[in-house]
């Protein structure tokens, strides 16, 4: 499997978790005034099951599919947060 | 603590915000060019196609055309050859020999040439210092203006160098103390309060904190990364080398690098003919099943030459092996990493800094994603340096600063892209394309420069420049055209897919920057009449 390959793999999970935590963010859902949520992934938990992916990748020394998850991970969670200010 | 008059303290506060202001620039200068730099070798590819893609840059025949060409090179400069493949795949070969200049500065000089890899012929061909080589670079003259602009600001060594170092430095510092004053960098990273923005003044800025932190907190490792490797890189060559080599080789950096490299063979000056440079680099490439990037060779033509193939990172791994192979007999000797002879932890430490730095270490994909990150470095240094000279808006000095920012934030992608408008029609002509982009940014920079001093309000200027860039993105591949370029349907026929992939994105942003001037976004600034009600 090549590089770009085990990094989708590994950034569709991610991008899950991240939906997640960022859709219960209690700051987040306070600053726009939507009403709080009970979380469904508390956020412990759900950081540690975002970073699994990336561990997993370093654990096989896949180096360049960690990198580019980390690097898109990153970026799509910050363009998932300015989605999730205009949506409001 | 020295106590001070309190006129004296404000006038400190004062010098010691400007000059980190000025310096934070000096940064966002360096994050924009880099950003532009992580695709220089495709800009030189669309900049300089050749008529068709190039499928293999090493064809069969690259040892008869390098020969072809030592026949015309003297036999002084015959001391050491390197060639790789560069704008529109075209093959650049340089024999050259090693001198110090009259400051004890290495400097290589000899004769450069291109030879197109589809007909083997020598397309230009140029004699002199590698200084001087670059000066009048035509073909590679766009990548190689951005690749100056990001390692030296064009300043001259090791002054730029060490400047860049700096500002990797400042870099650093601002993302580990950013981490260290934020303390709800976890709780507040999904927290943007957009709406805020059109909430008067305190609503503004609290809109423009949020996008900065934000952007920050997500790019946050990134920033250490490119920060780290970007001061190492110009501390290595600028100050690391030569104190070494001071301290160890008696000054002579030669003799250093070529220890450090790994040891160089026992000299043989006995003439012999160099053995087929073609079944070399087929045999490098069976191993390892890619075209070297680059080929050194020293030695042309002697008994003990030495060819050495730097091979890109392939697979799993982010290091690039080298391959060395007897030149006279054209023998594989071994893989050896790039310091040094055997695989070591500094050796693999210094291997991972340029694939870390550049992104280049996965194709198209990798470097995207480095060009998304440094965009997003880029927009936080100008968020910051906006909010905090905006915060202090309130006094004269102040707002001067702020002028500045919206000045080189907006003005410098402008200046950038002017340069290429400088460089078709100055390639197309006798001018030096180097001179023609210098003279056509400082241009630009004076020019808006005077809209900045003319115009009252930031966010006129702020439009100002962003149609001006609007409409530079948008003539860029007009202008490509009108100067002899291949139009989309001809290059698309050429296998030449970068050209309209790189139009497009032109193209693209054009229209990204024609909607940021109706939209204000989360970085909309406050004006006067707002910050003062």
């Amino acid at each position: 499997m090549s590089s770009a390959q085990l990094t989708l793999l590994c950034l569709l999970p991610s991008l899950v978790v991240l939906w997640l935590l960022a859709s219960q963010d209690p700051k987040r859902r306070r600053s726009l005034r939507l009403p709080q949520r009970q979380p469904r992934l508390p956020r412990t938990p759900g950081v540690a099951l975002l970073l699994l992916p990336g561990l997993l990748l370093g654990g096989f020394g896949q180096w360049p599919a960690l990198l580019m998850w980390m690097g898109l991970t990153l970026s799509l969670g910050w363009l998932l947060t300015q989605l999730l200010a205009w949506r409001a | 603590m020295l106590r001070l008059p309190q006129h004296q303290t404000k006038t400190l506060l004062a010098i010691h915000g400007w000059s980190a202001v000025l310096l934070g620039l000096l940064l966002y200068a360096v994050i924009v060019t880099g950003v532009a730099c992580v695709f220089a070798r495709e800009i030189a590819d669309w900049s300089s196609p050749l008529e068709r893609a190039v499928d293999d840059p090493y064809p069969r025949g690259t040892d008869m055309a390098l020969r072809r060409l030592a026949a015309t090179v003297p036999a002084q400069y015959q001391e050491e050859l390197f060639f790789y493949p560069r704008a529109g795949g075209r093959l650049y070969a340089f024999f050259h020999r090693h001198e110090q200049d009259a400051g004890g500065k290495p400097v290589e000089r000899g004769v450069a040439a291109e030879i197109d890899p589809l007909s083997l012929q020598i397309l230009a061909r140029r004699e002199g210092s590698a200084d001087a080589l670059q000066r009048s670079e035509r073909s590679n003259a766009l990548a190689d203006f951005m690749v100056e602009m990001h390692v030296r600001l064009h300043v001259p060594d090791p002054y730029g160098l060490l400047l860049t170092g700096v500002l990797g430095l400042a870099m650093l510092v601002a993302a580990v103390s950013g981490f260290l004053i934020h303390r709800h960098l976890l709780r507040e990273i999904f927290t943007l309060r957009r709406w805020r923005a059109q909430r008067g003044a305190d609503g503004a800025l609290l809109a423009s904190r949020d996008a900065h932190v934000l952007a920050g907190s997500w790019n946050l490792p990134f920033s250490f990364i490119l920060a780290f490797t970007g001061s190492y890189f110009s501390f290595a060559s600028a100050f690391g080398i030569p104190a070494m080599a001071m301290v160890a080789f008696k000054g002579d950096q030669e003799a250093m690098i070529t220890a450090i490299v790994g040891h160089p063979a026992q000299e043989d000056r006995r003439m012999q003919a160099t053995a087929d440079l073609d079944a070399m680099l087929a045999d490098a490439r069976a191993r390892s099943g890619v075209a070297p990037s680059f080929v050194q060779l020293e030695h042309w033509q002697r008994a003990d030459a030495r060819v050495t193939f730097f091979l890109p990172a392939q697979g799993s791994q982010l290091s690039s092996p080298t391959y060395v192979y007897d030149g006279a007999s054209g023998a594989f000797v071994q893989e050896k990493p790039v310091l040094g002879l055997r695989p070591s932890l500094g050796g693999a430490l210094a291997d991972l800094m340029a694939p870390l730095h550049f992104g280049n270490f996965a194709g198209l994909l990798s470097k995207a994603l480095w060009f998304a990150l440094g965009f997003a470095a880029a927009y936080v240094a100008l968020s910051g340096l906006q909010l905090w000279t905006q915060r202090r808006a309130e006094s004269r000095a102040w707002r001067r600063l702020a002028r500045a920012v919206h000045w080189v934030g907006y003005g410098l992608p402008l200046a950038l892209i002017a340069t290429a408008h400088a460089y078709f029609p100055a390639r197309q002509s006798e001018v030096l394309p180097q001179e023609a982009m210098m003279q056509m940014f400082l241009l630009v920079a004076a020019l808006s420069a005077l809209a900045a001093l003319l115009i009252r309000e930031l966010a006129q200027l702020r439009r100002l420049l962003l149609l001006a860039t609007a409409v530079a993105l948008l003539g860029l591949p007009v202008l490509r055209l009108l100067c002899g370029g291949p139009g989309w349907w001809r290059a698309l026929q050429a296998q030449l897919y970068g050209v309209p992939a790189l139009d497009l994105l032109l193209l693209a942003a054009g229209i990204w920057c024609l909607w940021l001037i109706r939209s204000p976004g989360t970085l909309r600034m406050p004006s006067l009449r707002e910050l003062r009600s």
